[in-house]
């Protein structure tokens, strides 16, 4: 897409990522099921954990929808909105607790504003993926980033044992996913993730803040991601379609990307690297998503070292 | 030049932080500690405060977020670099 010769990639990598997440959340699930074998009921069972049924639920209905997505494009309003569908199954099995901890403020009491929030857990977030999966390894790379932050949040953060191993398995899913897919993702790709690939992607890392109550630190590691969307749908003024949009960067003959002076483009990340550092080459970008996600991870680590405190 | 210009990306992300720090640490001030035994009416009149706060601190923040964003485009936009002052790609 960035590059004048045009390869051929294929795009639906999301497949692997998804059979990568998946398979690897089942883990989970095997010290229950052998003990089953010693009368041992499943669902009673004091160690089941329904959130991570609930996991598997909601991002396989992330997946399908970036599937579809990925095979007949989707309107650009519809999208967000379908993906609240994936955030259904956490009120239906009620696996949130409406107790989000915040820096300098400590637990909070939101109940039912909670729910309202919880409707748009994994829709911010994979939207917010989904618009910076612009360049070869931006996902994977910024990914990885984002999850060894949020471990190190995690351990400042100190939670209990029970929770602690939930945080850790559906990180330890993800990064894996992601630092296989990267080997083949990295510039020059191999193969692109797609829409099935960046909103599994995102709808893990929501589904992660709201199961694992880890909701602020997230956030803040996913900035560079949020900056980008919210600076798109401010600059368009709501959800527009990328065809109907102008195309904030255009390729030089000399295989370098500048942005666009129409002011009809969105502002977008990459736009605004591209404005202070002038044209620049795709790798330079997707090495600059890096550094901003390490920033963000450093500023993750410090909201947990607040929330510590509290 | 190009390192003074990129600064300003990752200052944004950490302005976009400090404020939101603050935001807290204002609500912080109108926040009723959960074990606080008010009756009903009075729960409701801070919550109302609560969220009345909260929703004008927030809206403050976006808008400032997003004005700053749009001001940060135009003045690149307006002073571009060439490509002799971009040395490595």
């Amino acid at each position: 897409m960035h590059k004048l010769s045009r390869p051929e990639v294929p795009e639906m990598g999301g497949i692997a990522i998804f059979i990568g997440v998946f398979v690897s959340s089942l883990v989970y699930f095997i010290p229950n099921i052998s003990s089953l074998t010693e009368g041992y009921d499943l669902i009673k069972d004091s160690t089941f954990d329904v959130r991570v049924t609930v996991f598997l639920i909601s991002i396989t209905i992330a997946f399908m929808i970036g599937l579809y997505d990925d095979i007949k494009p989707l309107n650009a309003a519809a999208k967000p909105v379908l993906l609240i569908l994936a955030s259904i199954p956490i009120i239906a099995f009620d696996a949130y607790s409406p107790n989000p901890v915040l820096p300098i403020i400590g637990p909070t009491r939101l109940t039912y504003f909670y729910i309202i929030l919880v409707l748009f857990v994994v829709s911010i977030p994979a939207n917010s993926v989904n618009m910076l999966d612009v360049f070869n390894g931006a996902t994977s790379s910024t990914g990885i980033v984002l999850l060894i932050s949020i471990i190190l949040s995690v351990i400042i953060v100190n939670p209990e044992v029970e929770q602690l191993s939930f945080i850790f398995l559906i990180i330890g899913t993800l990064l894996g996913t992601l630092m296989a897919f990267h080997i083949f993702n990295r510039y020059p790709a191999k193969i692109f993730g797609g829409d099935s690939g960046s909103l599994t992607i995102g709808a893990g890392y929501g589904l992660l803040a709201c199961l694992g109550q880890i909701e602020f630190i997230v956030v803040i590691a996913l900035l560079p991601q949020i900056q980008n969307s919210f600076s798109i749908l401010t600059s368009v003024k709501g959800i527009r379609e990328r065809r109907q949009m102008s195309r904030p960067t255009k390729l030089r003959e000399d295989g370098l990307l500048e942005t666009t002076d129409s002011p009809e483009a969105p502002v977008t990340l990459t736009r605004l690297i591209l404005g202070a550092l002038g044209p620049s080459s795709e790798k330079k970008i997707v090495r600059i998503f890096g550094l901003l996600s390490i920033l963000s991870g450093i500023l993750a680590i410090l909201s947990a070292l607040l929330i510590r405190v509290v | 030049m190009e390192f003074r210009r990129f600064i300003s990306i990752p200052i944004i992300l950490v302005t976009i932080w400090l404020t939101l720090m603050v935001i807290l640490g204002t609500i912080s001030l109108f926040v009723v500690p959960l074990e606080t035994d008010y009756s009903r009416i009075v729960q409701i009149i801070i919550g109302a405060i609560q969220l009345f706060v909260t929703i004008l601190m927030i809206s403050i923040w976006l808008f400032v977020w997003y004005k700053t964003t749009i001001w940060l485009m135009d003045s690149y936009l307006k002073n571009p670099v060439t490509i002799s002052e971009n040395s490595e790609n």
